[in-house]
């Protein structure tokens, strides 16, 4: 997403820096500090703060829409199970490049339930780093993905693996339900 | 046995399931078919390759400073791969360098044309 | 330790082996950036082999900095491949069944 472009009075444009500097952008950038010094100190606390509002001022991005609560239980066991089957999908693919027979793939196409761009992005990234499946498209105005499979013997695996992924977006939108009307419209 | 001998020999496993996972994911790059087949190999072995590896090295230097650069590096590796992969596909799929007697369905390319609506991204 | 980190070196050797192999053979450029991304990677399980043999730990920044700007090759080329019919060396592909631009 491009930032909100504003036109001056000569005609250019610059980046509006309008609500630039997001409190979750500050402290993520805070924490991505830290870590790389290694350390906590009430210098190196103020001194992220200080790079931190400079790099949101420097880059503005529009506020991300989340458009949905938190809900922390299930949202921790779809982590777990994320990490789950990226240990399975590994395993997996890594028998799929070492056996003899050749492999068989599909192109599969997902109608996502949700509207929101923001889960849809979340689905994509998952479903891309667990078994056997790439992105190769992405539709916003229908919402749907097209998946690259990995070893698709037969069409019945191809419903198959669709009933995977929908499922995914199922244990998503548990975790994460949308709200009904955005009390705040940016 | 001492809490390090057990660290240590933690480390040892995580290490060298991380070089077999990054040596597959070579292998899958050289042996299979289509290019398509050979972005799967690519990105999924080497993404936990990567963080075995890491939590290998974790594992055997023993310094709390060092965890989260190591966390971070593991964020930006299962972050990029991701964005590379879609890149990669997509690319290869609208070039039309795909092998499509390999593919068993195909609802992208058998689908109604689609155009999508100018204005979105 | 030592043997542990001798074999893994080893195996990362012969990965990095195998994906020259591809990056020279590669029939396109698309499959020569994914083994470039690959071998990133590779790159970076490797220096953090050194790190644990040597205990110095200079140099995980620039593993953060590998592992985040691994992909931008990759990406780029896929920008550019994307309008162009890069197919001279592709001729086992039929370039007509491409109706998708």
């Amino acid at each position: 997403m491009s930032p909100v472009m504003r036109t001056r009075r000569d005609g250019s444009t610059r980046p509006a820096r309008h609500r630039a500097v997001q409190p979750l952008a500050v402290a993520w950038l805070l924490v991505v500090w830290l870590a790389l010094w290694g350390d906590v100190t009430p210098m190196l606390l103020v001194g992220g703060v200080l790079v931190a509002v400079l790099v949101c001022l420097t880059f503005p991005l529009p506020p991300i829409d989340l458009g949905s609560s938190v809900r922390v239980l299930p949202l921790l066991g779809v982590v777990a199970r994320f990490h789950l089957d990226v240990v399975r999908a590994s395993v997996q693919v890594a028998g799929v490049v070492l056996r003899r027979r050749p492999v068989r793939n599909a192109v599969v196409a997902v109608d996502l339930e949700t509207t929101s761009d923001f889960l849809m992005t979340l689905v994509a990234s998952m479903l891309s780093l667990i078994p056997g499946s790439v992105v190769v498209e992405a539709r916003r105005s229908t919402h749907t993905l097209y998946l690259h499979v990995l070893d698709v013997p037969d069409a019945a695996a191809a419903e198959e693996f669709r009933r995977t992924a929908l499922a995914l977006e199922q244990r998503l939108l548990r975790a994460l339900p949308p709200r009904p009307t955005a009390p705040e419209a940016r | 046995m001492s809490w390090t001998v057990v660290a240590d020999l933690a480390a040892a496993v995580c290490i060298l399931l991380g070089a077999l996972l990054a040596l597959v994911a070579a292998i899958g790059v050289v042996r299979m078919p289509d290019l398509l087949s050979r972005m799967h190999a690519a990105t999924k072995p080497q993404v936990l390759g990567t963080v075995l590896v890491m939590t290998g090295v974790a594992l055997r230097l023993r310094e709390p400073g060092v965890v989260g650069v190591l966390v971070l590096i593991v964020l930006l590796q299962m972050a990029t791969s991701v964005v590379s992969s879609h890149m990669v596909g997509r690319a290869s799929f609208r070039a039309g360098q795909v092998r499509r007697d390999l593919l068993v369905v195909d609802e992208l390319s058998d689908g109604p044309a689609h155009e999508e609506p100018r204005g979105a991204p | 330790m030592t043997v542990v980190l001798v074999l893994g070196a080893a195996m990362l050797t012969a990965a990095a082996a195998l994906l020259l192999v591809r990056l020279t053979v590669g029939p396109t450029i698309l499959d020569r950036s994914v083994a470039l991304d690959v071998l990133v990677a590779v790159t970076v399980c490797a220096t953090g082999l050194h790190v644990a043999h040597s205990g110095v730990t200079y140099a995980l920044p620039m593993l953060v900095v590998l592992a985040g700007c691994g992909m931008v090759g990759a990406v780029s080329v896929a920008r550019y491949t994307s309008r162009s019919d890069d197919l001279e060396a592709g001729d086992r592909d039929d370039p007509g069944t491409g109706g998708l631009r």
